[in-house]
């Protein structure tokens, strides 16, 4: 065994820590420098990562001890299984993007070496979280990643709505930690052990007693609320909104770290001594009030980031409703057969598909800020012409949160329909309307920044960095959208298998087009799609060739039919005014709602902590 | 393999130049239909097609404050889109050409995708008319989704109570065999709900606030001319087809050849037999069509926008949510 | 395609009212009910001058709707004919030499225009009957614009 082999756990988290420690040093010697350490790092952590991730796949479960070889004091385990495996690649595609993505995104900023230092010590803590299986050491990470987190979204300090964007994320994160350190505490107490695995073998021997109880409702709300999921996403929107557009993407992973340490915390630790299907439910509500909530809030907004902010509450809702379908019948064999295990693959591969979109979708809206200089819908028009990469894969980014077929979107969300429907039906509508609506929120982003007149002032193609940040995720997206089966059965599977040990797993793609999906209950094969919506493209282009191809030009005919006068720069539809129809419809749904949303910060505690009580009486008392 | 794939292909172009000419026909059919229920002569059968020529004969404008290669493409996916969800349908007693490649989530969300071209053509098109009337496309699109989805979901719910996968396309099943008295009430309702997205997925009276003709100009296709609105109208002819089959594969499913024994056959195929049964289907796609189309249209005058959103939404909404727990019922109930 | 012969069956009007007492209009819009029905003859009234082969215009043309008139000229698509229906249209009618009207339809439109194909239907206002034997010689000068005649 090389030395990676035995020690890549622990470089992975280690290189970016040692370069960020680095950073503040070699700012001093010059400006550009720390842009490339941290590329460099981030590189190397990404390169460990994948080969520790192609170790766990070929030799299973790889345990790293630190500290003493025996005993259970003084010693903290890394304990690297399907799932974690599965985060950290997330994270090494994520982080290794954003680096460069941030190259131009903020090069007219001081203070760089900074942001830079900070942006690794968010990886080291995504890392550690997901590697990690010690109680105490996940609570360090989290720590470490959320106070990094409040830095760099006060980042852009000429703004008064960062800081104050920072202070409330600040004070959730630090109720969060309390509550956490609240759970450790009882953990150690009753079973005088932090190892993940130990409590879940202390649980076993005698069953889970109520304090258990009550540190699971306060872990799976704290972890819910770092996922952003409804009644606790108050600060998510003002987050992802002030932080710089890289950082966003970012923290799309880093909170996918914390809707990790959920799973993790219902699957493993908990499920050997207590019955799942309450904490299931409870998953499964907040996935769908997640959905739900998320997308009509998206609707109404006029930020760009703050649109695609209650998106990703939105689309954590798909996860927490795939997962939790699989929490909720994993008792039962014969259900989690037919279902159950479908469920979880399609929602964990979702959280892949949503990491690898929403992280696009908020570089390209960084890239439109930095063109447009504004991020306000009703400001910006026409970029489409001159912005024609930029276009494109906002294009794809679309698509795929929509989830239209074919892309990657699509793929889980279909997986996720076919199980859930059997479940319960009335959560696979659910989920299919949500979908739409999420499709027509960026149909009007699209229309806001990317058509209608030409700019006032001409604007270029987004820098080469940043084009190259969104390539990456674009690279990642068409090959998860190509090969579904394949990408599933490879990396989802194992997750799923960590999650649920012991669970067979029946083949879900066919021999031989490796990009089919065949669940048991439906078929989808991408490559077969594709190949037929060129095929009948081409008919369709010369079906259209028989026409009469071109007008010659005369003065005037260009011009807008608007009844026959010339069309003003107020005769516009602003972007955020679309949609009336159905906001008028939705009247009634929408006045509460708003309402809510209030930007208070007390109310914004208020709500975790009227969750948590809820959470916690439905987990201590049902 | 090879040759599979041109089998394929050549099944594929079949459909799609038969489903233009169904399409068109079926077009035509509907306006001297609306034509007469008014007192008129109205034009004669065959007028879609000369439409269709006449728009291909004009020269086709690019304004000047359209994004050209999104304003150039939109007619082309619209079509396309079209074309491709009648290779996932069963049409009459065909199975699909793309049969097991494919099920009616994919159908589903193909068919939001013509309305999607539409709607980012009217956006791309610079004017401000085209953006109100894509605005309300999308707004429509949202709306009848609701019942759309209950639809497809309580249909996979009976299929796969009765153990066979919930969401094919695949085989001829008929649903109302496998449910009881109540769930029969709930399939009629389910149907009712269906027949009323239909003119909302179309752009059709009461529900074409998107195209509406005398009170936005065009709306969506306000700035399209010559052959990118041939395209789009050839989109929309074939999308009635599509719509239609939809009904037919999800409640109607039968043919009539299975009653006739001894019909002849030419080498080994059941020729007379496949006729048979296709022109069969195509008078069940002129009678929904009749049903939901042509007799509503002349019937109804345009509602606002608002109201037809919340029509959808809530009012055809919970037709097909009771339907749904009727259906529910009546399959745990054992009724 | 080439222009051919099909072009006469499927012509799309565009009704544009250039300043008229809406008489004409009316006749026009008659001219669409059960008992006259041009749309037997393919004729369809569309909302959006891109889609139109032929205008209808109506009334002298006033000078407040003069840019205007000139704007959806331009954005008609060739081929087109434009039919003048009403006196005023034809010579300003009882509007003569007011000091509201350009002129009537024809001598504005040459301006614009030069080639522009005009078909007069007199009349205050012209039955429907007349419109619809406009449509035979709107056939006519299409058949001539494609050189058949």
């Amino acid at each position: 065994m090389s030395f990676l082999d035995t020690h890549g756990a622990i470089l992975t988290i280690i290189v970016p820590l040692f370069a960020a420690f680095l950073m503040p040093l070699l700012g001093k010697l010059s400006q550009k420098a720390p842009r490339f350490l941290a590329a460099g790092a981030l590189a190397l952590s990404s390169a460990l990562a994948i080969r520790l991730a192609i170790q766990v796949w070929d030799s299973g479960t790889i345990v790293y001890t630190l500290g003493s070889a025996t005993g259970t004091i003084f010693r903290i385990q890394l304990i690297v299984d399907g799932m974690g495996i599965f985060m950290a690649l997330i994270m090494a595609i994520v982080s290794l993007a954003v680096a460069i993505y941030s190259w131009s995104n903020i090069d007219r900023y001081t203070g760089q070496e900074k942001y830079y230092a900070l942006l690794l010590l968010v990886t080291v803590g995504s890392y550690g979280m997901v590697l990690t299986g010690d109680m105490f050491n996940l609570f360090v990470f989290f720590e470490i990643s959320s106070i990094s987190l409040c830095g760099l979204v006060a980042f852009r300090s000429q703004r008064g709505e960062s800081f104050e964007a920072a202070f409330k994320y600040m004070l959730y994160s630090t109720i969060s930690g309390v509550m956490i350190l609240f759970a450790i505490g009882i953990f150690y107490g009753q079973y005088g052990l932090l190892h993940m695995v130990g409590i879940s073998n202390a649980m076993a021997v005698n069953g889970s007693t109520m304090l258990d109880k009550i540190a699971l409702g306060l872990l799976a709300t704290v972890f819910a609320m770092k996922a952003g999921s409804v009644p606790m996403h108050m600060t998510t929107p003002d987050a992802y909104g002030e932080a710089p557009a890289g950082i966003t993407a970012l923290f799309v992973a880093a909170s996918q770290a914390g809707l990790y340490a959920l799973f993790r915390t219902g699957f493993t630790i908990y499920s050997s001594g207590m019955n799942m299907t309450t904490l299931g439910w409870v998953l499964i509500v907040l996935g769908v009030l997640s959905m739900f909530i998320g997308v009509t809030m998206a609707l109404v907004q006029s930020d760009i980031k703050r649109l695609m902010a209650y998106h990703a509450i939105s689309q954590t809702g798909y996860m927490l409703l795939g997962v939790g379908v699989g929490m909720a019948v994993m008792a039962d064999p014969v259900l989690m057969a037919q279902y159950g295990v479908d469920a979880m693959r399609g929602g964990i591969f979702h959280i892949i598909n949503h990491a690898m979109y929403k992280g696009l979708l908020f570089l390209t809206a960084g890239a439109i800020i930095h063109r447009m200089g504004t991020s306000d819908l009703n400001e910006m028009h026409g970029l489409g012409r001159n912005m024609k990469w930029t276009a494109i894969m906002f294009i794809l980014g679309a698509l795929a949160i929509a989830g239209l077929p074919p892309t990657n979107g699509f793929s889980s969300k279909f997986i996720i329909y076919e199980s859930v429907y059997q479940f319960n039906p009335i959560l696979a509508v659910i989920a299919m309307l949500v979908s739409i609506l999420t499709l027509a929120s960026f149909v009007k982003v699209f229309y806001s920044a990317f058509l209608g007149p030409r700019p006032s002032k001409p604007v270029k193609e987004a820098p080469a960095s940043m084009l190259l940040g969104m390539g990456i995720f674009s690279a990642v997206i068409v090959i998860l959208s190509l090969f579904p089966g394949f990408i599933i059965e490879k990396i989802v599977d194992p997750a799923v298998s960590a999650l649920v040990p012991g669970v067979e797993l029946t083949p879900l793609s066919s021999g031989f087009f490796p990009s089919t999906i065949i669940t048991g209950d439906g078929f989808w094969s991408v490559l077969v799609f594709i190949g037929a919506f060129v095929s009948i493209m081409i008919i369709a282009s010369l079906i259209r060739s028989m026409g009469n191809k071109g007008f010659t030009k005369r003065k005037g005919m260009g011009q807008p039919y608007y009844f026959g006068n010339r069309v003003t720069a107020s005769a516009r539809v602003s972007g955020g005014n679309v949609y009336w129809g159905f906001l008028k419809a939705m009247e009634r749904y929408y006045k509460p709602v708003k309402a809510e949303h209030t930007g208070d910060a007390n109310d914004y505690v208020a709500w975790l902590l009227i969750t948590m009580a809820v959470i916690l009486a439905v987990v201590v008392f049902l | 393999m090879i040759q599979a794939i041109a089998v394929k292909l050549i099944l594929s172009a079949i459909v799609a130049i038969a489903s233009i000419y169904v399409g068109l026909g079926l077009k035509g059919v509907d306006r001297k239909l609306a034509a007469r229920m008014q007192g008129r002569i109205g034009p004669p059968l065959r007028q879609p097609f000369w439409d269709v020529s006449k728009l291909f004969q004009k020269e086709n404008i690019v304004p000047y404050h359209a994004v050209d290669w999104v304003f150039n493409l939109m007619p082309l996916v619209a079509f396309t889109s079209a074309i491709v969800i009648m290779l996932y349908m069963p049409i009459g007693p065909l199975k699909p050409v793309l049969g097991g490649f494919g099920d009616l989530i994919l159908v589903v969300y193909l068919f939001a995708f013509p309305s999607l071209a539409m709607a980012i053509g009217g956006f791309s098109s610079g004017s401000p008319i085209g953006a109100i009337g894509a605005q309300r496309e999308m707004v429509v699109m949202m709306s009848y989704e609701l019942p759309l989805a209950i639809v497809v979901f309580s249909r996979a719910m009976i299929l796969s109570s009765g153990g066979i996968e919930g969401l094919t396309l695949k085989l001829a099943i008929d649903p109302w065999s496998m449910v009881g008295m109540l769930g029969i009430i709930g399939l009629c309702l389910l149907l009712a709900s269906l027949l009323m997205v239909i003119p909302g997925e179309l752009a059709k009276i009461p529900f074409d606030q998107p195209e509406a003709e005398t009170e936005l100009a065009g709306g969506v296709l306000a700035e399209y001319s010559g052959r990118n609105m041939g395209m789009f109208y050839l989109a929309d002819a074939v999308k009635s087809l599509a719509i239609a089959s939809l009904v037919i594969a999800l409640f109607f499913p039968w043919g009539i050849s299975s009653y006739f024994s001894g019909l002849p056959e030419l080498g080994g195929y059941a020729v007379t037999a496949w006729a048979l049964d296709g022109a069969f289907f195509l008078l069940k796609v002129f009678l929904i069509l009749l049903v939901s189309v042509t007799v509503v249209r002349v019937v109804m005058p345009r509602v606002k926008i608002d109201r037809a959103s919340s029509f959808y939404m809530f009012t055809t909404g919970a037709i097909a949510a009771i339907g749904m727990l009727l259906i529910y019922i009546c399959i745990n109930g054992g009724f | 395609m080439k222009f051919n012969k099909t072009f006469d069956r499927a012509l799309w009007v565009f009704h544009l009212n250039t300043g008229s007492c809406n008489g004409c209009d009316i006749e026009i819009v008659a001219a669409l009910t059960p008992r006259y029905d041009v749309e037997r003859f393919g004729l369809k009234l569309v909302g959006s001058p891109r889609h139109a082969d032929v205008l209808l215009m109506t009334g002298p043309v006033t000078r407040a709707m003069a840019p205007r008139v000139e704007r959806i000229y331009r954005q008609t698509p060739e081929p087109k004919v434009v039919m003048v229906i009403g006196n005023c249209g034809c010579s300003t009618g009882v509007y003569y030499e007011s000091y509201n009207i350009l002129g009537p339809i024809d001598k504005f439109l040459k301006n614009i225009d030069p080639d522009v194909k005009i078909i007069y239907v007199p009349g205050c206002p012209p039955r429907p009957e007349a419109i619809i034997d406009a449509t035979a010689k709107a056939w006519l000068v299409l058949e001539g614009l494609r050189g058949d005649a």
